[in-house]
């Protein structure tokens, strides 16, 4: 019975290609879609799964309220780790990461520059798993002054990473580190990732009120979590005792697990991802799934009164409905067999475009060949006996004296069903063209929007060294020399990249300043040619002297601390800065971003930097003409200063670009997939056209030979769908609004979702169906008539 | 009369149109015994295809009693005609009805597919079935292939491949020459000798000689001669 089922649905596919191979093609595609977004979700789902004890691995971060503000960030106070151990039974270990321990690194004459090396205690290999190539995991970070190195680093220093253990290689020229261990390059679907482990020295701390030390917890088997979270408001409490009586501070237990997904905190370790997105790519690849899914059923009923005899007969010769929907099912499911056999070769063709977009290395049988298979047969599986599902039921009912006659009976209700599905289809395709849109919008908007200062031609350095940074004076005349160089400033903070530390400030009010009226804000430290260098407004004020004696005194400040702290006349106002000590404020800047978009503009204060080894970040604006000279310049007179230093540059619109780098893929990724699910839809509707165009020829022949325009025939033919067409747009604009909102909420400052979008997300849509409607319909009107006519 | 096989009794059959009813069947009385050979005939739209679709349990009936082989049909459940239909009726249709996608052998196969017969045996039995039809030659040929006389040739050998009681003929030889006719009527001839009973419609004269009763149908009820 199968083998002839088999036979028979072969038979029916290849008398029938076209619709055949639009079916097949447009699931194979659906399929190819969903497979490559379950990996994408698979590995962002996989972060820090690794470890062999990530079920019982926690991060410890921070957050503080105080009236009109606070702050929420992974940093921890230094002593906080061992308070909790002593504190908690539930607790077996605890390990403390501080970010800081990259720099330049010299082996005899091999010199490298490595930037993400942790210091951390010994106990780190006891809590995460990293796989040791050489040396020992519970003594490589026992001594101080130890490192362990992944293996990328050791071959790059010592070429063949076996030779790394026992060697001292050299921080800044004069720290001395001993090679303890080798380990395996960091996995990718890790939260933090870093080149190198330093031991801390001994007894190493921070002060309490110090946020900056990462902290992780290591729950002993079996405890239970939620107890030790009950009690973590008391400990704080105790911890951080309230001085000022307004801020209040807490702890929060993140599970490593859902770091990478669920955290965005104020100085994470690395880039995570938003678990919005997984909701995104998710749905899509369900939408595209249903798109294909669409075609499959819409073909396969619309094609249904061709196949009304077929049935009729096989049920007058015997056949019960149970064997017609089993001839019917084992249709599709051969269909949904070869779509995945072809969802193979698509998806090893789209892998590496796909890798392109997403800036992973996904391999596409992950999970193993046979397992891949077995799932992809196994959604196809399910996928045919949904889509084949419908049109069996739909045909097997069909009362048998009617359909020999072809007289379909009900036939009205199932045009409407149809329609239905391609009004769905459409409003989806809609939906992902209009989304994509805005999210490139954003991105658009992102990397134009006047900063507050001029990032563009401005290239930035870090000096590594201290003693570089007391001749800073010098590296500044002699770069000013160049004619090419427009000016140069120094700052002690990079920006664009990262989050510069937040300081405590008190402005006057009403004549007086409170100390213990705290609020946050940035606190950048600048010499005096930074505001005209990097452009920078002035509202109010006059900028710092250079050499001033009482500048280190003065301040400026941004409008956004002017008004917060609700200044009429901010120049000549009193401000407590960082520790005590009252300093006087000179001007007032206009708001300039220092980090990307998705941070809103807090208060800043801009000082003069205390002392020379502050002046680390180095901005120099250059001319468009000359570049490359100009660089060269740059670099050779840094060389001069300091002949070991490596001379690593950025341009500072690159820095705040590549803040970008996941929408800008979020961006690519969708609308890789946009692509997809209007190929796919637009197959589908391409089948039913000609469907109907065939199924229309006669009335047209008829028409025609009445004397009917082939205009006038198109017209007939395309009107009629794109009619539902118009009706899917008023269902896809409501749902893109809604989800275009959602997408922006990550940002603090973003584009508007103008009616543009979704007028040219429409466009797109009826210029794309209308080119495929026409295309079928002009060759059905212009067919000869009298052979249509004939046809019957 | 030896057994009786099936027997109508006021059988009527209606369709509304708006506030008209139009009868496709009007009390119909009917008895066929075992082995008959009845034909029915009668003017275009008089019901005959009805009438005969109603015998063959394919159509329902609105009034009236109709046994078969002692079954009261109109009591029972649509799986049970079906299964009834299945095993003791054949059909005969004049556009043959076959199933385009399926080669000779495999459309005379079908019923036996359906009724759960083992591949050895139904090999055999289609193998007997061709031979008796002399289309061995045309086995893998699909009906598009053949000429109408040779696809009702085929239509015939999968009405009688499940052995049926009754085989139902449908003007089977309207679409076909004289001669092609001729030939079937005589096949029908020697099935019914074999014991098989057989209603046919028809519209020649001289095919309804072939049977050993006429029945003239007009306007939907049976006429009285
Ligand atoms: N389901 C139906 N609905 C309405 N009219 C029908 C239906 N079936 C048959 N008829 C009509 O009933 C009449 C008898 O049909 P039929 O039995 O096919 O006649 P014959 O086979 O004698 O030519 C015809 O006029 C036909 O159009
Ligand atoms: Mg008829």
């Amino acid at each position: 019975m199968f083998k002839n089922y088999f036979r028979t649905a072969w038979r029916q596919l290849n008398r029938n290609r076209l619709f055949a191979l639009v079916n097949i093609f447009g699931l194979a595609l659906g399929l190819t879609a969903f497979w490559l977004i379950a990996l994408f979700i698979a590995d962002e789902l996989s972060f820090d799964r690794y470890h062999e004890k990530a079920d019982r691995i926690y991060r410890v971060v921070s957050h503080g309220r105080w009236q009109g503000g606070g702050f929420d960030i992974t940093g921890t106070s230094g002593p906080l780790a061992q308070a909790m151990k002593d504190n908690f039974p539930e607790i077996e270990q605890t390990v403390r990461i501080n970010a800081e321990g990259g720099g330049v690194i010299r082996y005899k004459d091999k010199k490298l520059k490595e930037d993400t090396i942790l210091f951390t205690d010994k106990s780190f290999f006891h809590i995460f798993s990293h796989r040791f190539l050489a040396g020992d995991p519970s003594g490589a970070l026992a001594r101080p002054r130890s490192i362990v190195l992944t293996k990328t680093v050791a071959e790059k220093l010592f070429t063949n990473w076996e030779n790394a253990v026992g060697k001292t290689i050299f921080f800044e020229n004069n720290f001395p580190n001993l090679v303890t261990g080798v380990i395996e390059d960091v996995p990718r679907n890790s939260h933090f990732t870093f080149s190198g482990l330093r031991s801390f020295d001994d007894n190493y701390t921070t002060d309490p009120g110090n946020f900056m030390l990462y902290t992780y917890l290591l729950l002993k088997p079996g405890a239970s979590s939620k107890n030790l979270i009950s009690k973590l408001p008391a400990f704080s409490a105790k911890m951080f005792p309230d001085t000022t009586g307004k801020v209040k501070y807490n702890l929060e237990l993140q599970p490593v697990t859902s770091i990478h997904l669920h955290s965005d905190l104020s100085y994470e370790l690395g880039e995570n991802r938003s678990v919005k997105f997984i909701y995104i790519v998710g749905a899509i690849a369900i939408l595209i799934l249903i798109i294909a899914l669409i075609n499959y059923v819409n073909i396969t009923t619309a094609r249904s009164s061709v196949r009304l005899k077929e049935v009729a007969i096989r049920k007058i010769v015997g056949s019960s409905k149970r064997h017609l929907i089993g001839l019917f099912l084992i249709e599709s499911v051969v269909t949904a067999l070869l779509a995945s056999c072809i969802s193979i070769l698509l998806a090893i063709a789209l892998m590496p475009w796909f890798n392109a977009l997403n800036g992973k290395q996904l391999e596409l049988f992950h999970f193993g060949t046979g397992y891949t298979i077995l799932a992809l047969s196994g959604v196809s599986l399910l996928l045919g006996s949904i889509g084949g599902l419908y049109p069996a039921l739909l045909l097997s009912a069909f009362r048998v004296i009617p359909s020999l006659r072809n007289q379909m009976v009900g036939k009205n209700g199932q045009a409407l069903f149809r329609k239905g599905l391609v009004v769905f289809q459409f409003a989806v395709t809609v939906t992902l063209i209009a989304v994509s849109m805005l999210v490139y919008k954003q991105l658009k908007y992102v990397l134009h929007k006047d900063l507050g200062l001029n990032k563009n031609q401005v290239l930035t350095f870090h000096i590594d060294r201290l003693d570089t940074r007391r001749k800073i004076g010098r590296l500044e005349e002699s770069l000013r020399q160049n004619p090419d160089i427009k000016g140069v400033a120094v700052a002690g903070n990079p920006i664009g990249n990262n989050d510069i530390g937040m300081l405590d400030y008190s402005p006057e009010i009403n004549g007086v300043v409170d100390p213990r009226a705290t609020n946050l804000g940035y606190g950048l430290q600048v010499d005096a040619s930074f505001i005209p260098t990097l452009e920078i407004g002035l509202l109010n004020g006059r900028n710092f002297v250079e050499g001033s004696a009482t500048d280190s005194q003065s301040v400026l400040v941004n409008e956004t601390l002017v008004k917060k702290a609700g200044w009429k006349s901010p120049v000549g106002m009193q401000i407590q800065v960082g520790g005590p000590g009252l300093k006087t404020v000179i001007g007032v800047v206009r708001d300039f971003h220092i980090y990307s978009l998705q941070h809103k503009i807090e208060p800043m204060v801009l000082l003069l930097p205390g002392k020379n080894e502050d002046k680390d970040n180095v901005y120099v604006r250059i001319g468009t003409d000359h570049m490359k000279a100009t660089i060269a310049f740059i670099e050779s007179t840094f060389k001069q200063m300091d002949a070991d230093a490596l001379f690593s540059y950025h341009f500072l619109d690159d820095n705040f670009a590549r803040q970008y780098v996941k929408e800008e893929r979020q961006g690519n990724v969708l609308l890789g997939f946009t692509i997809l699910a209007i190929v796919i839809a637009c197959l589908g509707l391409f089948a039913l056209i000609t469907f109907t165009a065939g199924q229309q020829v006669k009335e047209l022949g008829i028409r025609k030979v009445l004397g009917a325009s082939v205009a006038s025939l198109v017209r007939l033919v395309s009107f009629y769908l794109l009619k539902w067409i118009c009706l899917s747009l008023l269902i896809a604009f409501p749902v893109s609004y809604i989800v275009m909102n959602k997408w922006l909420d990550d940002f603090a400052y973003r584009t508007s979702v103008s009616w543009w979008l979704f007028v040219l997300a429409g466009l797109i849509a009826l210029v794309i169906a209308f080119a495929t409607i026409s295309v079928q319909a002009v060759r059905a009107a212009t067919a000869n008539p009298v052979k249509a006519l004939r046809s019957e | 009369m030896d057994t009786m096989l099936l027997s109508l009794r006021g059988i009527y059959k209606w369709v509304n149109t708006g506030i008209n009813r139009t009868f496709l069947l009007k009390d119909i009385n009917l008895d066929i015994g075992e082995g008959e050979f009845v034909s029915v005939m009668g003017p275009s739209g008089s019901g005959k295809s009805t009438l005969l679709n109603v015998i063959g349990m394919l159509d329902d009936f609105d009034e009236g009693a109709y046994h078969f082989m002692g079954d009261a049909v109109q009591g029972l459940r649509e799986k049970q005609r079906a299964a009834l239909y299945k095993q003791y009726i054949g059909f005969v249709f004049q556009a043959y009805h076959l199933i385009d996608e399926l080669t000779v052998y495999e459309n005379i196969e079908t019923p036996l597919l359906y009724k759960g017969i083992k591949t050895p045996e139904r090999k055999a039995m289609v193998a007997d079935m061709l031979d008796r039809f002399n289309i061995v030659g045309k086995k893998d040929l699909f009906p598009t292939q053949l000429s109408g006389g040779q696809q009702q040739l085929v239509g015939i050998a999968r009405a009688l491949i499940g052995g049926p009681k009754l085989l139902l003929a449908d003007e089977p030889t309207g679409n076909l020459n004289s001669k092609q006719g001729e030939e079937i009527m005589e096949l029908f001839q020697q099935l019914n000798r074999d014991g098989v009973t057989i209603i046919q419609v028809t519209h020649s004269e001289k095919n309804a000689e072939y049977g050993s009763r006429i029945i003239h149908l007009l306007d939907a009820h049976v006429e009285k001669k």
